[in-house]
């Protein structure tokens, strides 16, 4: 394409303001406080808009819209699965997350039950999630780059690690949180600008945009209703649990809780952040039927767009609408909502490294301010060159299975241990590390197990295990031998722990901060 | 000790160690069972309990049957919604179901923000005179 200096001056402008802002950003954080948790006086629509660019990641712009594009009506089901997802955190675990805790969401788990093991658990599982979600991310950030600047693919990914090691280690929280807020409003303006010309060119008539769409797309009226997407009912059920419960395990997205000030504010950010996300899910609906009905009557767009992959709909879509500015507009936001979804996963990352594992297991808590920020630093440079080196090594990796395993290692691992320890009085660290344990191996080895790993990736003849997400068998697993354990738990250090259940849910309703 | 213990001097979350020691002592014990058994704080967790129950089981249940729709019974969501719709009960369904996020989201923020909110200002307030 030869309109890449537009998007590569927009590219250039966005890393500026972004490294202005982490510039910013550093002035004002010297605290851990500060660090992770961006002072804890964050306004709930900051918060709100900030979640939103966390958890809106490229692949969903990009993926949802190519997904309606060569296949309708089944992108709505994986945009319904991660938005149902947010009323229930908010029913869930949202207030007496934020009330218990303070940078980690291992602080909320181990309120009461034993901080060593609590903790050993979450910096493992956190460590898994972030790695698997960082080489989703960096993989689709090379390819994308590769594609939009004429730039190599391993200058790419270098390119994209150390922007984000830059924002994190030197901006912290504070510079995380408005690369995602200017992150969100880019994306939904951009999505916003694009449907705008989409219906422009229907009359702003969404019933011939859909007619349009279903006469010139290969399928006709199948895009209408679920199509291949959903092999076998098990398998849907299973997806589905593991998008339901999973965005409430992530733990760069439970970290953002830790931002706001009290449990009104917490309240507030899944309100603005839930509407957020649903308008710009229904916009991107949009957006696919608009593509359809748009590049479908553009027989060399269609072409390009066969060898380009589905992925690039959304690009090739605004070439075709507002040409090269509106081009390298929309390349320029799909970047910036690389970095903002990598920024996010680091910090979450590093602070399981320096929070739980450094200062609260081997240091035992005695760790000096100034040395955890120093320790979180380093985890941010190490996580930085370890997503590079994994951006590199699965280049050519059949990644596909990468976001179901996160989401179901999450659904599986954090969520259970989260839930039990926040609701059941009889939960004992016993039975919830045993539990997140069980949750964690089932998970993982399922999916290797799966046809997504045992097939496709390690090129084996008939997979054990049969459906492509193991959330529908690991997450009952790990709530079960939660209970299970914890009832039978007769230890001392148990009884203490139901004890303590009171004072913990006493603080986790009413939500005092010292 | 010349006062008993006041509400919001508790020791920070996420303090170290972490095992937590209020059971072991008297004026923690003596706190927590006075707002245990204060009136708003019972009437507090009683209302937002069933309202988390309520919310929690509609999100479950829509999203569950929507998703046993699909497996299911994906004829059913392709009939048009009306004879001379375009939009098939599944999009139609799909974007309800986005609708309905939205506002159950909504609706307990607004409760938690007046009711909710009212009543912890009140245990807070009988505690700490």
């Amino acid at each position: 394409m030869n309109d890449r200096p537009i998007a590569i001056a927009l590219f250039g402008a966005f890393i500026s303001l972004s490294l202005a802002i982490t510039w910013w950003a550093a002035r004002r954080t010297h605290s851990r406080r500060e660090f992770y948790s961006a002072g804890g006086e964050l306004r709930g629509f900051q918060n709100g808009l900030a979640i939103a660019g966390d958890y809106t990641s490229a692949a969903t712009f990009l993926g949802v819209t190519g997904l309606v594009y060569s296949s309708g009506f089944d992108g709505l089901i994986y945009a319904i699965g991660f938005l149902m997802a947010w009323p229930l955190i908010l029913f869930l675990i949202a207030e007496p997350l934020r009330n218990l805790g303070r940078y980690t969401f291992a602080d909320v788990t181990s309120y009461r039950l034993s901080a060593l093991p609590m903790r050993g658990f979450a910096t493992i599982s956190t460590l898994v999630i972030v790695t698997c979600y960082l080489i989703t991310q960096m993989v689709a950030a090379g390819n994308l780059v590769q594609t939009l600047f004429g730039i190599t693919y391993p200058l790419a990914v270098l390119l994209v690690g150390v922007l984000m090691t830059l924002y994190v280690a030197f901006g912290g929280m504070l510079a995380t949180t408005w690369v995602q807020i200017i992150k969100a409003v880019l994306l939904l303006s951009g999505t916003i600008l694009m449907v705008a010309l989409i219906c422009s060119r229907f009359g702003f008539n969404l019933n011939s945009l859909i007619r349009t769409a279903v006469v010139l797309h290969p399928k006709h009226a199948a895009i209408l209703a679920p199509g291949g997407f959903i092999k076998d009912p098990w398998s849907a059920v299973s997806l589905g649990i593991a998008l339901i419960f999973g965005t409430a395990g992530l733990p760069h997205i439970l970290m953002r809780f830790f931002t706001v000030p009290n449990a009104r504010q917490a309240r507030n950010s899944v309100l603005v952040a839930t509407s957020f996300i649903a308008l710009f899910y229904t916009l991107l609906f949009i957006l696919g039927f608009g593509a359809i009905a748009v590049l479908g009557s553009d027989p060399g767009a269609r072409d390009a767009l066969q060898k380009a992959g589905s992925n690039m709909v959304a690009l090739y879509l605004a070439n075709v609408l507002g040409g090269p500015v509106l081009f390298g507009f929309i390349s320029a936001v799909a970047f910036s909502t690389i970095l903002a979804v990598v920024s996010g996963l680091t910090i979450a990352g590093a602070s399981a490294v320096s929070h739980d594992l450094y200062a609260s297991i081997l240091r035992r808590g005695k760790a000096k301010d100034h040395e955890e920020m120093v320790v979180s630093k380093l985890a941010v440079c190490a996580l930085g060159a370890v997503s590079v080196a994994l951006g590199l090594l699965f280049e050519h990796q059949n990644i596909a299975y990468m976001v179901g395993l996160t989401f179901a290692v999450s659904a599986s691992a954090n969520f259970p241990v989260i839930l039990m320890s926040l609701a059941w009085k009889g939960t004992t660290s016993r039975g919830a590390v045993s539990g997140g344990v069980v949750g964690l191996i089932s998970s993982v080895g399922l999916v290797i197990l799966s046809p997504g790993v045992w097939t496709s990736v390690l090129g084996l003849a008939h997979a054990p295990f049969p459906l492509e997400n193991p959330a529908i068998i690991s997450c009952p697993a790990a709530l079960l031998t939660i209970w299970i354990t914890s009832a039978l738990d007769q230890s001392r250090t148990a009884e203490k722990e139901r004890a303590a259940f009171a004072g913990q849910f006493i603080r986790g309703e009413l939500g005092i901060n010292p | 000790m010349p006062q008993s213990k006041k509400l919001g001097e508790g020791p920070d979350p996420g303090r170290f160690p972490s095992a937590n020691q209020s059971g072991d002592d008297q004026d923690d014990r003596d706190l927590t069972r006075r707002v245990a058994s204060h009136a708003s704080f019972k009437t507090l967790v009683r209302e937002r309990f069933a309202l988390r129950l309520i919310l929690s089981a509609i999100v479950i249940l829509t999203y569950f049957s929507f998703i046993l729709l699909v497996a299911f019974s994906p004829s059913s969501l392709a009939t048009p919604v009306t004879a001379n719709s375009v939009v098939s009960v599944g999009i139609a369904l799909g974007v309800g179901l986005i609708l309905l996020s939205v506002v159950l989201t909504a609706i307990y923020v607004w409760r938690a923000n007046k009711r909710f909110e009212a009543l912890t200002q009140q245990v807070l307030k009988g505690i700490n005179k």
